[in-house]
């Protein structure tokens, strides 16, 4: 029974109940499913706290899965996600055109695999767990199936990720040679046992391009842009914050904390994640500064935060995995709020493109205030959050002395600035047009944005919950 | 004494109560004006308990931890003498800076809230003591000043706010880097944000010659963009020239002087031989401040360029006298800092005025305003000797005892930079000369003067605290004086 406790075992409870109950109740309104599940997440969040250990010490599970406080950390933050992306879902239905209940049900799934992978500690796993993301992120990109573009965005996903994918198991096949297994304790052991050769070398750096599609960092970045665009919004705020977040805590297991971490492979991991980094910065920060349309936009700007957060990585050490982590929540919380008043606003402007956002603080003063505190905050700006999240970064680097690493980040920083100013130029200083009339907004929505923009000001000078909830992921 | 302790708390984060009340509904001027009175008086109640003695006094403190083990951040405030010149400052040009706005501007509330988070980061940077938080509550001011001039701005506001707004953004970067810098160059046992233990590590164990050459370019690389030291001047002229007058009161006239003051809280004491290695640089970009910059003002037409170049200029004195290091040069920088502050806050103020009145910026378009304005002309000629630096208003004793400290140290220097005052009063005299002397400009025939007291109390204020320096200028240099002598003596 203990089992039971696992919270992905309770995630793909709801989610398999929810299909069954759509199934034989096929009159029930999505918008009720969508509760539903958003309800049955909370429940496992609460959850999360219960902190019996799901396996017996020594049982052979031991190597596969592993319920520690990082684990714990990114499964909290994949269920946050996932229950914005099911109000934002909920919220913009309207927008999907047939299988609308299976669309709020399929985040869970997705979920579960996130989840299952912040606790993989086997290749195995981490194979198995980060495929049941990748498909179910398949279909969710290509759901709105009478638009080109969102099916366009579906075959682009599906091709890059299934080639992704492809070098991920190469690497893996590659690791058993060189290793005999595929748990990456017994990888590290080999490392610190054996002579380095250069299948080692091989197999990280073939797993490092299948992870580089997920987190979409330079050069494996190409799909972003496009399937940002073409993906219904609240699909691309998934993938924005959760399918970046899983890339991440994979990374971290495998390249930082550790599998390949060994004094004689650090050098070489360093300057690949650091090259990686200081591309996606520069890429993701320049590519942006031209682009008219706020998904894709994000999608790029995307890009560049996957750059901050490597330069954490690249450290390979505790500090830089903290400011990781740290940025991480930041990050998440700025970009949520900014999808949710896309999403919000999408079908009302009708499009997501910057023009229609001219004078969006005459119509709906909260919601420009919102998206501007968004914004400024993912251009790190104090006293917003966003900032801490850079400073630590900053910081990490600067403790390991890669002061040219530091500089391109501070020239990311600063030609980004450029792009989100833009889109608050748009919203303040420029007069509707076309349409003038105010936008409503409910109560719970209004809550919703007022409270995340209160949380990334009073984050900005004020970090102890943060500070707490990342230095307890480390401290065993 | 209690109370005290909490007044510095109360007047950072009065503004903001004040922002909510004002997007809760709140008449929006009146709100504004009464925050700012208030926190004018709460600042001269803190200046007239301020305790003779150096270091800081009425000192709260509340954890805010950025990074476990990492970084131990408080939010610190408490002042010492140059904190409260700076602060008495802030507090004067804001009363001015919302007074001075029109009754009924666009978009009032939007408009108030951002005069108001200036005026916060501004005072929020001058209270405090953590280093993090003198870092944070500067860039408060960036984006509403973005807003500001974008939204009401004048000619050219689109590429002005960006430019400037990115000038800045980039300046505080390069500021951030300096800042780690200095961090991580202190002693491990001694790493803190708080300036006070900063002073207790660094007076025992110096930094080393390496690390204070590597520190002081960045620090004075990122403050020097902030101050738009020359070559990084280019966003000023232009910024001040688009911005509504609250804007270019603000920024010209007290967040400009955050370079200044960052620099004499961690640059001069902490950096001196940092400061020799560059001296010579410094005083040739200080030169180009005061004489290249001076040059390009006289050449200017408009009558907001000219004042935004000519602030621009006189950041080159207060340069020297930081420059210099000495005690009587840094209290001349230190009194110049707050005298230019309100100089510049009335020219701007009364510059936005003039533009009003007569619907032109073009210098040569104006003329003979003298007759129909008398007011304006007075207070407008009295802004303009004081910024010429004319004996008996606050910029004089400013220029003469950094004239004083830096002659001994670097005497070709000061001979240069001497000259720079016959520069602006070339291009003050013939400026006051277009405007209010002189034939009648096109507009002037329908002008109206300010409205006694009513509509010229605000510009009165900042003249009655330039003539209190200029002709008593013992009790700003009595009140900055023992922190000055904490500086010299580190």
């Amino acid at each position: 029974m203990n089992l039971l406790i696992m919270p992905e075992i309770q995630m793909l409870v709801l989610a398999i109940g929810l299909l069954m109950y759509e199934a034989f109740v096929p009159s029930v309104s999505p918008r009720k499913i969508a509760y539903a599940a958003m309800a049955g997440v909370v429940l496992v969040f609460a959850g999360t706290w219960c902190t019996v250990p799901p396996f017996p010490v020594d049982s052979p599970w031991q190597a596969l899965y592993s319920g520690d406080a990082l684990a714990v950390f990114f499964k909290r933050l994949f269920l946050v996600t996932v229950f914005f992306v099911l109000w934002m879902s909920s919220e913009s239905i309207e927008e999907i055109p047939l299988g609308r209940s299976e669309f709020l049900i399929l985040p869970l799934f997705t979920t579960t695999g996130m989840m299952l992978l912040a606790s993989a500690v086997n290749f195995m796993t981490i194979f198995v767990a980060l495929e049941l993301v990748t498909i179910s992120f398949y279909v969710l990109v290509a759901y709105q199936r009478n638009k080109a573009a969102s099916l366009e965005a579906g075959t682009k996903y599906l091709i890059v990720g299934a080639l992704s994918t492809g070098f991920l198991v190469y690497g893996i096949a590659f690791l058993y040679g060189a290793v005999g297994s595929t748990s990456l304790s017994d990888l590290a052991l080999a490392l610190a046992n054996g002579p380095l050769h250069a299948g080692f070398l091989f197999a990280a750096l073939l797993i490092l391009v299948g992870l580089g599609f997920k987190m979409a960092a330079v050069p494996f970045h190409v799909w972003a842009p496009d399937v940002y665009h073409g993906a219904p919004t609240p699909v691309t705020a998934f993938l924005a914050v959760g399918s970046k977040a899983a890339g991440f805590v994979i990374l971290i297991r495998v390249f930082a904390l550790d599998g390949f971490k060994n004094e004689s492979m650090i050098p070489y991991i360093a300057s690949a994640l650091g090259l990686m980094a200081a591309l996606s910065i520069l890429l993701g920060n320049l590519a942006a500064l031209p682009q008219r349309n706020l998904k894709r936009l994000l999608g790029y700007s995307s890009i560049s935060h996957a750059g901050f957060l490597l330069m954490g990585v690249s450290c390979l050490s505790e500090r830089g995995i903290q400011a990781v982590l740290l940025y991480l929540l930041v990050y998440s919380l700025s970009s949520l709020l900014a999808f949710y008043v896309i999403n919000k606003l999408g079908p009302i402007l009708g499009g997501d493109d910057l023009p229609l956002y001219a004078g969006l603080s005459r119509r709906s003063p909260v919601l420009a205030f919102s998206l501007m505190v968004a914004f400024v905050s993912m251009a790190g700006i104090p006293p917003l959050a966003g900032f801490i999240g850079k400073l630590g970064v900053f910081a990490a680097v600067w403790e390991k002395g890669n002061y040219g690493l530091l500089l391109v980040g501070v020239i990311g920083a600063a030609s980004g600035l450029y792009y989100y100013l833009k889109i608050v130029r748009e919203m303040y200083w420029h007069e509707p047009s076309g349409q003038t009339e105010p936008i409503v907004l409910g109560w719970a929505s209004k809550s919703l944005v007022l409270t995340l923009s209160a949380a990334l000001v009073v984050f900005g000078v004020w970090q102890i919950p943060l500070a707490r909830a990342v230095a307890d992921v480390l401290a065993r | 004494m209690t109370f005290l302790t909490y007044l510095p708390l109360l007047i950072v984060f009065l503004p903001v109560l004040a922002c909510l009340a004002i997007a809760s509904g709140s008449p929006a001027r009146q709100t504004a004006l009464a925050t700012v009175l208030i926190n004018l008086a709460a600042v001269v109640g803190l200046g007239f308990f301020l305790p003779q003695e150096s270091g800081y006094h009425f000192v709260s403190s509340f954890p805010c931890i950025a990074l476990p083990d990492f970084f131990t951040i408080n939010l610190t405030l408490g002042v010492d003498g140059l904190s409260m010149a700076m602060v008495l400052l802030t507090a004067v040009v804001s009363v001015a800076a919302v007074a001075v706005s029109p009754i009924r501007v666009r978009r009032e509330k939007e408009f108030y809230i951002c005069v108001l988070l200036i005026s916060c980061g501004a005072l929020g940077a001058f209270l405090s003591i953590d280093l993090f938080f003198l870092y944070i509550f500067h860039e408060v001011a960036l984006i509403p000043t973005f807003l500001l001039i974008g939204i009401w701005g004048g000619q050219d506001r689109k590429f002005a706010a960006t430019q400037m707004t990115i000038y800045l953004a980039a300046g505080s970067l390069v500021l951030l880097a300096g800042v780690l810098a200095f961090y991580f160059a202190l002693p491990e046992y001694g790493r803190s944000m708080d300036l006070r233990e900063i002073q207790q590590v660094l007076s025992t164990t110096p930094f080393s010659l390496a690390s204070q050459k590597f520190i002081y370019p960045l620090l004075l690389g990122g403050f020097g963009i902030l101050i738009s030291l020359f070559p990084f001047h280019h966003w000023a002229p232009a910024g001040y020239a688009a911005s509504p007058a609250a804007a270019a009161m603000l920024h010209a006239g007290v967040l400009k002087k955050f370079g200044f003051y960052g620099l004499l809280r961690l640059a001069v004491p902490y950096l001196p031989e940092g400061a020799e290695t560059y001296s010579t640089l410094l005083l040739v970009l200080l030169l180009a401040n005061v004489l290249y910059i001076g040059l390009v003002t006289v050449a200017q037409k408009e009558l907001n360029m000219m004042l935004g170049f000519s602030s621009v200029m006189h950041m080159g004195y207060i340069f020297l006298g930081l420059a210099s290091g000495t005690p009587i040069g840094l209290t001349g920088a230190v009194v110049l800092m707050v005298s230019h502050g309100l100089s510049a806050a009335l020219l701007f103020g009364l510059a936005s005025v003039i533009r009003e009145k007569t619907g032109t910026t073009l210098l040569k378009e104006m003329g003979g305003l003298a007759s129909k304005a008398p007011l304006l002309a007075f207070l407008f000629i009295l802004g303009a000797l004081a910024s010429m630096g004319t004996p008996g208003l606050g910029n004089f004793a400013g220029e003469l005892l950094i004239f004083f400290g830096a002659w001994k140290v670097h005497s070709w220097a000061t001979f240069f930079a001497v000259w720079g005052i016959v520069i602006s009063a070339v291009y003050y005299l013939r400026a006051v000369r277009s405007i209010f002397f002189g034939e009648n400009g096109k507009f002037a025939a329908e002008i109206s003067d300010l409205q006694g007291l009513k509509e010229a109390w605000p510009y009165v204020l900042l003249a009655l605290f330039l003539l209190a320096i200029g002709l008593y200028p013992a009790w700003l240099i009595k009140m900055i004086e023992p922190s000055i002598q904490v500086i010299v003596n580190l």
